[in-house]
This record gives C-alpha cells, structure tokens and sequence, in this order.
C-alpha cells in the first residue's frame, strides 16, 4: 500500500550497442523511457526510424493475417486451455526458426490468394455451366454462324411463350424459330432465318422477351462446352483440396508464427522507444524513470555494457510515473483506482484500504451464496484455465474475491440464488407456507426486514466516511499540519461521537454540542477579521449537509440487494410454476439456468458501478490526490508467449 | 348493469394496486428504453470508428437500463403483495390507493433519471472515443445521476414491504 519511490535513469552508451541494451531493459520490464529533451545547438540528434517502424508494422500485419488464417487449419483446436509459450526471443531470431516463420508467412499468404483466385473462377465456371444446362441438346456449335444465305442465331424466350405465339410473331418474315432446348426457367430457340432479314426477326421476337444467348467467344457445341467447363471444374476443387492440405500442413507450425508474431512485436517496441532517445554520432543517451527497488537488477544488466550510467532522485519540478505496491489481494484493485485516476506520485495509495470496504460493501450488495460461488468459480476457473496477461488477470482475481464475499454475506442473510430453496420447497416438494417460513439467514431476510438492512447499509457507510477522514487525518499529520487535522477532522469526529451517544446516555448531547462549537471556533482560523472568523466557522458547519448526503448515499447498498433478491425471486417463482412432473421439472431447469444468468450479469455490472462509486465519491472525495501517470515501462510483446 | 356499476366494479382496491404495479413497470420502463435506446445509438457511431470500444459502450449501455428494472422490481413486489402469484387477497380501496401513490416515486423519478444519465452516458460515449482509458470517468458521471433513481426505488419499496393487507 504504498506508492513506490522512483529513479531517474540516463545512461550514455555506444550507438551499435543501441538495440542490444534497449532489449535487455525491456526484459527487465521495469523501465520507462522518457523522451530526452533536445536543445537546438547541442550536438544531440533524435534518434528513430520511422521507415523502419512502419516496416515493421507492416511485417506483423501480414504475421497477423496468416495466423488467422492458418488458425482455421490448425488440428490444435486453441480452445479453454490455451496457454502461452514460453521462448527465448533472442535465440529465436539466431537459430533459423525465424526465417523458417518468415516463410510460412510468405507461402500461406500466397496460397490464401491462390484460393481465392480459385474460388472467383469456379464462380465464374459454374455460373456459365448453368446459362449453358438449357441448351445441352442443341446439337450446332454455339458459334455456328449459318450458311451462306440464312443466319442461325440461338436464341432464349420465358417458357411461358407458347411456339404458336412465336410463329404468330414472326408472321411472314423469312425466317423460322425452332425448339432445341430448355428447362423452366427458359426456353432456347435456333432462330434460322435468310441473311438480311434478321434483324427484323429479332425486332418482332423482342415483344415477346426474347434475349440473344450470351455466347461470345464460345466455341463448340453446348455439351462439348459443358465437358470442358465439368473438367475444368474439378481440377480447381483438386488444386483448392491441394492448397487446403498445404495450409493444414503449414498450420502444424502455427506456434512458429506466434512466436514470430511477438518477436516483431517486441521489435516494434524497441524501434519505437528508440524516438525518445538522443544520439550523436557514436553514443545514444538514453532517460528514464526506474523503480527504486529495482536500481540493483538495472544497475547489473547495465553492467554487461560500456556505458557510463547515472541514477538519482527526481528534481523538484518532474513528475514521475506511478507504480504502486500492494499484497496479493489489494492488488487486484490497483485497476479499480485506476479507472478514477492514480494518486499523484508521493501521495498516499489508499488501494489497501479500499479492497478492504469494497470487498465488504460488493458482497452486502451481492448477498447470494449462488451467485457469488457461479462468479467465484468462474472467474478463478478463467485464470486457471486461460493463463490470461496481468490485467486481465487481476480483473478476474477482483471479481473472484468479491465472489467470495458475496457468498459469506449470502451465509448471513439467507440468499441462494434469492429463495430458490424455499420456493423449491413450496412448489415442488409440496411443503405449504415454506416460502414465508422457512429460514435459511444466519442474521435475518433483508426481504423481510429491510429497516435493519437499511441501518447496516448506513453504519457501513459511517465506518467508510470515517476511514476516509482518518486517512485524510494521516496526510494531515504527516504533512505537519497537525492543527488543521485537528480543526477540520478531529472535531466532526468529536461532534459525530457526541450524536451517538446523544442516543444511548442523555450527556451525549453535551458532546455533540462540544463538538459543534469546536467546528464553529475553529472554521474561520484562517481568517482576520473576528466577524469574518465567525461566518466562516458557521459556513463550516454548514458541511454537515454534505456528510449527511455521502451518508444517505450507502442506502444503495440496500436497493442493489433488494433488486438482486427480487429478481432472484421473480425467476424462482416462475421457474417452479410448473409443479412437481416432468415438463414442470424440464421447465424449471431451462428458466432457473436463463433467469439466473442473466441476473447474475446486470447485478455484477450495477453491483461494480455502484461499489466502485462509493469508493470514488464518497471514499477519495476526503483526501485524494488524483492526477498520477501510471507507471508504464516497455516491455516485450507477449500476446502468444512468455520470455524465458 | 348502471353506468354506476361498472364505474364502482373498476375501482376496486386491487384494481388500484395493480395500476400502480403497471405504472411503476411501464413508466420506468419507458424510460430506460428510451435512454438504453439514446446510448445504442451513440454507440453505434463509435463502433463505426473503432469495434474494440465494444465491452466499454456496452456497459454506458447498460447504465440507463437499471430504472426499468426497478420499476420491475416494484411492480413484482406489489404484485406478490396482492397474492396473485399464490393465493390473492382482496384489498380495500385505500390499501390499492396506498400501493399505487408508493410506485410513484420509482415511475416518475425512474422516467426522468433514466433519460438524463442517458444523456450523460451518450457524452461519455464521446469521450471514450476520444480517449479509451477514461472510461471510468465516464461511468462514473453516469452513475452519479443513478443515486436518485435509487433513492425513488427505496422510498417506493419500504412502504410496500412494510405492507401487509388487512393490517
């Protein structure tokens, strides 16, 4: 809980040994560069390549492109249990592996547009098998352009034409139409008539929707064509088969371009941080921001190099990146901090603190030892089984451990899935009246007794505020400011206990006004003027408002939980309407498994905003310094592996 | 049967109560279509621009659409109040008046609530577009609105709750 101490790094090092070094920080992950300012007349140069960069780029989009590609040939089906591969990333690149992935990129791609070279052709070859089907009985070549006096045309006129209305049509020019062909859709005439009067011909025909066959540049009989078409046909789906089996063969290797895939990555991400350094022309210098904790593992890497290397304190007027340090289970919260802001560097990392309430108030919000042990479960089960990065991982684990709560607080107020035993009880198993008498809570049914639940919200939001204030009392103190802690703090503190204990003993009161007039007296210190002293203290007391609304504001706990329950009850209620047969049985699984689910999301979601906001508004609006840079160091490319 | 008949056999207590159980469901619901509907379509336009900001429109979304499950709620708790979901109970006309005046609250707040965090998550919407690692502000500013629609849900529930027919 804590928010960890950084050094400023700069090291001076030949300009070969660039990529080198830079590789070997980024393994350590715990480095962040930062850009090394430049003045115009020093001889400092920046450093990077942006051709090369794009290059690069380039290069991954294609790695990208084949391993999905080559995914969908892959026997390995990457399924639940995918997990990284752990590599070493420099020998990849020495020993051959990496021109061999190169390869396989090359050649999958090639063969991907092959296919669909493949697959356009055997559109286009089908599509003319069957303009051609209608006409396989016409015996003529499709370019077969008559004799020397009469024009042979082939010709297509709707089914629905009969060969009267045709004859009809032509009337007395010189020319008859045949039938030589069709199928439902069309009918195919040879329309014979003497040179000249064809055009005529066609005019009369064309009232009666007839289309000239679309046969340009087809030589041959119709079933001659077809053959050829039906041959050509099967040599694509061979050559496609034999494409398709390469692909199978080159996916064997598809760990080989993952590894490739992160090895550029890692790559990009060296090209990239080269911008923020500066270079002359034989040395780079190089800025960044470490760890303290971390000053010997860089000290000794550097070490392997000629460099000279200096690491210090940070100035007064530079602002390092965050890095917070926090136990196993705090941790898993850092992201929820994150997601309002990091404190600023040297302030206090309230994360510690925070897990611990927001642990407590998720599971009053979420009370259900059902749904906390799906989350549980299911969240643990993903890390165990995906093996999935450090955010994603910490993002599970929180849920995880809010599961938990969720289910010790389901313990206490008697929720398993809402009611589900109870209406279980009552509609299947026949027991009259278990809905309203049968006890499952430790404590008691929020359902039943909301007014206490209500007051439990309430007094966790007193211990939250109050936490609050106490960290604030803490920054205060060590600051120095011991008088303010005292002033601004200590005395609501005072004015708080005296209203308790207003309610227990009849001299409570005597407290609270103690406390009181303390705020009063001491709200205008800052102030000259003795009346300007006095409507500042009064102006101060007017901040009971606002704790008394963060205080109201904790009876979402109770809504949330409400709303949990009743929906819980609603699916409960109509899953077992049934009764106790089979289709009521059948019924009840299918509507409990839906009902349930769906449930179990819009509650974690609301149950995550709201558990979040509390901290946010409520919890930081007393002491926090937001503002912090996250601390972010270049790292290697690890979305397929993990380096050894 | 007189007009007089048919008006006094419409307003019967449990008429009355299950007005309210329909307005607290309709009118909330309204609402959170309305607002869900409002950040769909904002979303929309972002997903347009960049389809891996999906997982966070979807949970602005989502925000608007917890005032119609309150008015659910409600209405669920005033229907199981009146037994129709075991065996009902015959309320008088000021026990229906009492369970329609007590889904006030959660309709009408709930309607209204609902449309301006829409609004609030629609701008956020905007500002995850712009800048992806907000997002918790973003949800944040939307949630605040949420407080009231919460607060209409309690004071709707407790007098329910605390209901018992014939009491």
């Amino acid at each position: 809980m804590a928010v960890i101490k950084m050094k400023k790094l700069s090291v001076f090092a030949h300009r070969r040994d660039a990529d080198k070094l830079l590789r070997r920080l980024m393994r350590l992950r715990c480095v962040e560069l930062r850009k090394t300012e430049l003045n115009e007349d020093e001889a400092l140069k920046p450093c990077g390549d942006e051709a090369k960069c794009a290059e690069i780029e380039k290069r991954i989009g294609r790695v990208s492109e084949a391993i999905t590609l080559l995914s969908k040939y892959s026997e390995k089906k990457k399924g639940l249990s995918s997990s990284r591969i752990s590599v070493r990333l420099d020998k990849f690149r020495t020993d051959g592996s990496y021109t061999r992935a190169i390869s396989i990129v090359d050649e999958a791609l090639k063969i991907n547009a092959r296919i669909a070279e493949l697959n356009s052709e055997e559109t286009k070859q089908k599509t003319l098998l069957s303009t051609l089907a209608p006409w396989r009985t016409y015996e003529l070549p499709l370019d077969h352009e008559g004799t020397e006096k009469t024009v042979i045309i082939p010709i297509t006129i709707p089914p629905s034409v009969s060969d009267e209305r045709i004859e009809e049509a032509l009337g007395d020019t010189a020319g008859s139409a045949s039938r030589v062909g069709g199928d439902k859709t069309v009918s195919c005439f040879a329309l014979i008539c003497h040179r000249g009067s064809e055009d005529e011909a066609l005019r009369k025909l064309s009232n009666l929707g007839m289309l000239k066959a679309p046969f340009d540049g087809l030589k041959g009989t119709a079933a001659q064509i077809m053959g050829s078409v039906k041959k050509r046909l099967s040599l694509i789906l061979a050559e496609k088969e034999k494409c398709e089996k390469r692909l199978r063969e080159l996916a064997k290797d598809i760990e080989l371009l993952e590894i490739l895939y992160d090895a550029e990555g890692t790559a990009l991400v060296a090209e990239r941080s080269k911008e923020k350094l500066a270079m002359t022309e034989l040395c780079i210098l190089l800025e960044g921001w470490i760890p303290e904790n971390e000053t010997e593992r860089v000290q000794a890497a550097l070490s392997k190099f000629r460099c000279a290397s200096e690491i210090e304190d940070p100035g007064e007027d530079e602002e390092p990146p965050v890095l917070l340090k926090n136990n196993f289970f705090a941790r898993t919260f850092e992201w929820v901090l994150g997601m309002y802001s990091y404190p600023k560097y040297g302030s206090f990392d309230p994360t510690f603190i925070m897990s611990i309430f927001y642990f407590i108030i998720f599971g009053l919000m979420f009370a259900d030892v059902g749904y906390g042990f799906i989350l549980t479960v299911a969240c643990f089960g993903a890390i165990k089984l995906l093996n999935p990065k450090k955010g994603m991982r910490n993002f599970l684990a929180m849920f995880g451990y809010c599961g938990i709560s969720s289910m010790i607080m389901g313990v206490l107020f008697g929720a398993y899935f809402g009611n589900m035993p109870q209406a279980f009880a009552e509609n299947m198993l026949g027991i009259e009246g278990a809905t309203s008498t049968m006890q499952t809570a430790v404590l008691f049914d929020p359902l039943v007794d909301p007014m206490s639940f209500l007051i439990i919200s309430l007094a966790m939001g007193g211990v939250h505020l109050i936490a609050g204030m106490a960290v604030q009392f803490y920054i205060l103190c060590k600051k120095g400011e011991w008088i303010d802690a005292l002033c601004d703090i200590a005395t609501w503190w005072l004015t708080f206990a005296g209203i308790g204990l207003a309610v227990l003993f009849p001299w409570g009161k005597y407290v609270a006004i103690a406390g009181v007039a303390s705020i009063v007296l001491t709200g205008g210190r800052h102030e000259k003027n003795v009346i300007m002293k006095l409507a500042k203290g009064l102006l101060a007391l007017y901040g009971i408002v606002n704790y008394a609304a963060d205080l109201l504001s904790y009876s979402r706990i109770l809504a949330l939980g409400l709303a949990a329950s009743v929906i819980a009850q609603v699916v409960n209620t109509m899953g077992t309407m049934g009764g106790p047969n089979i289709v009521g049985f059948l019924m009840m699984v299918v509507i409990f498994i839906i009902g349930h689910l769906l449930n179990l999301v819009i509650n974690v979601l609301g149950t995550f905003v709201h558990a979040s906001r509390l901290q946010y508004i409520e919890f930081f609006g007393k002491f926090f310094e937001d503002g912090g840079k996250p601390f972010t160091p270049e790292e290697p490319s690890d979305k397929y592996t993990t380096e050894q | 049967m007189t007009f007089m008949e048919f008006f006094t056999g419409l307003f019967t207590g449990n008429n009355l109560a299950l007005t309210g159980a329909a307005v607290a469901a309709i009118v909330a619901g309204m609402g959170s279509a309305k607002g869900v509907g409002m950040v769909g379509e904002a979303s929309t336009g972002l997903m347009m621009e960049d389809p891996s900001k999906f997982g966070k429109a979807l949970i602005l979304q989502a925000l608007p659409g917890t005032q119609g499950i309150y008015g659910l709620i409600t209405a669920f708790v005033i229907i199981l109040k009146m037994g129709l979901l075991g065996t009902p109970v015959t309320l008088t006309l000021g026990e229906g008046a009492f369970l329609l005046f007590a889904a006030m609250p959660i309709a009408i707040v709930g309607y209204f609530s609902a449309i301006k965090q829409a609004r609030v998550a629609a701008a956020g919407i905007n500002l995850i577009g712009k800048h992806p690692g907000e997002v918790g502000k973003a949800i944040t500013a939307a949630a605040l609105v949420e407080t009231y629609a919460i607060f209409a849900l309690l004071v709707s529930l407790l007098p329910i709750l605390f209901f018992t027919p014939g009491a």
